[in-house]
């Protein structure tokens, strides 16, 4: 901390010789000069003092005959005495932090996701007129009032959030779903088997159970009816709702060719760089001799952010093709079981099965394609609505 | 001057405040390897063997191996070094 002290203050040293460290002491106290260090050495001693204290030290030094050398200044106050006719540099660097400081409080970019039926410009109106445009000054911006006026004018917006990331505005919007809209209930509903099983468990919430456990079923029989007819009521319609969990048996056959055609790819090259800055694109380079055939490439973008500053309006766009071949490749029989096996799993995944119960493989390679056939016994709730009008 | 002085001295015996405290009497500390002089008006001699200051009514002689001044700001002196005798001689 000292020695920040006197670095901002600035300070000198000097050299005497030892014999007169006496006198110097005694001109810093006479004249409330403080003395910051005092190094003797063999011969000579180092006195530092503030610089703003040397011109006295000095002229009394000289009175008293007293000899100094090597007079050194350190500190801001020498740095700018000595960059005094640089006012235009100190000038441009003042700018630039400015810039650095200030560039990120205005909106130079606005990326809108989660549309899929309303255009981006629909969504930047409504946001242009809340003060949320290229160009407009981010911490005036109120969210709360922003959000209550756009969902207020726009019906076809359900939700929406937006976050000042830098200079970027991310806006996030849920589009309101008219698919979801109440049906029209029909008059009752049965509950039939969608698929072939022996019936393990019903759970029925409404209608009236008409198989038990360990009933086999064929798809399409009624499980749970939604009539139901009574002495004293007479007839009466539900709409029934049951989960019935059944024993099934499925196939699936999954072929994987020996002889297979695959991409094959090659070393990386830079297509294309561009500099992205206050929402305009400036290219930098593009590499014409890469076309769009047989080449995949992957698209880059890299926000510059400086010291704590958030994200600046300045990025760097980059995309890497990557050129590929199409080569044949023979796989032995363990290469294609085992990819036939990973592409099974996969289809297994995507089921609604609640346990697996066994699983039976035969493997035959016919025509150079190996065919891997899975019979799988599983639990799964076979349970489907099967609704009806009375009329 | 001395009526001021015997007014001094018996002003801070009779309020119980050390003489120093009033007027411009010295203090010496010596705190381990440190010797600090308040009241001091100049150096007379400086060797790294002795180092002679002056006050207002004595000087104050520091004998010892290595010594050297820290500190001498507005009449306060700080004497670091091997300290082995003070000697104390009235104007």
């Amino acid at each position: 901390m000292k020695n920040l002290l006197y670095l901002t203050l600035g300070y000198t040293k000097f050299r005497i010789k030892n014999c007169y460290i006496k006198e110097i002491l005694n001109i810093a106290n006479l004249h409330c000069i403080r003395i910051l260090g005092l190094y003797a050495g063999d011969c000579e001693t180092v006195v530092k003092i503030y610089t703003r204290d040397e011109k006295v030290i000095f002229e009394k030094m000289e009175k008293l005959c007293v000899n100094y050398t090597n007079v050194t200044r350190y500190g801001i106050p020498e740095v700018l005495k000595k960059y005094r006719h640089r006012a235009g540099m100190i000038l441009g660097l003042v700018l630039f932090f400015a810039v650095l400081y200030i560039s990120p409080l205005f909106i130079w970019e606005i990326k809108v996701i989660g549309t899929e039926k309303l255009s981006s410009e629909y969504v930047c109106d409504l946001l242009e007129k809340e003060g949320v445009y290229i160009g407009g000054f981010s911490p005036l911006v109120d969210r709360k009032s922003l959000y209550r006026n756009i969902l207020r004018t726009s019906q076809d917006i359900s939700w929406i959030s937006v976050n000042f990331i830098g200079s970027t505005a991310n806006v996030e919007v849920v589009e309101r779903d008219y698919t979801q809209a109440v049906k029209p209930i029909a008059d009752g509903a049965n509950i039939v088997a969608k698929k072939d099983g022996k019936i393990l468990e019903v759970d029925v919430i409404t209608g009236k159970l008409l198989a038990n456990s360990e009933t086999v079923v064929k798809k399409g029989e009624i499980i749970v009816s939604g009539i139901y007819e009574t002495k004293k009521s007479g007839t009466r319609y539900v709409y029934s709702d049951a989960k019935v969990y059944a024993e099934v048996c499925d196939e699936y056959i999954v072929e994987i060719p020996l002889k297979n055609t695959e991409k094959v790819y090659g070393e990386e090259s830079l297509a294309e760089c561009s500099i992205k800055m206050f929402g305009k694109n400036v290219n930098i380079f593009k590499n014409y001799s890469i076309l769009d055939d047989n080449y995949d490439t992957i698209y880059n973008n890299v926000n510059f952010s400086v010291l704590h500053f958030d994200r600046l309006p300045l990025s760097l766009e980059t995309v890497t093709a990557f050129p590929y071949t199409y080569t044949d490749v023979q796989l032995t029989e363990s290469e294609a079981l085992f990819r036939a096996r990973s592409e099974f799993f996969k289809i297994l995944d995507m089921q609604d099965y609640l346990d697996t119960l066994s699983i039976e493989e035969s493997i035959t390679v016919e025509n150079s394609v190996l065919v891997l056939k899975c019979s799988v016994e599983a639990v799964e709730n076979i349970a489907a609505i099967a609704e009806f009008e009375i009329w | 001057m001395s009526n001021l002085k015997s007014v001094r001295n018996k002003l801070s015996r009779s309020l119980e405040i050390p003489e120093d405290g009033l007027g411009s009497a010295s203090r010496l500390q010596i705190i381990g390897n440190s010797a600090i002089l308040c009241g001091c008006k100049r150096i007379l001699k400086y060797k790294s063997e002795e180092i002679v200051a002056l006050t207002k009514d004595q000087s104050i002689a520091f004998c010892g191996e290595h010594l050297k001044c820290v500190y001498f700001f507005e009449g306060t002196l700080e004497i670091c070094g091997e300290i082995n005798a003070v000697k104390m001689e009235k104007k």
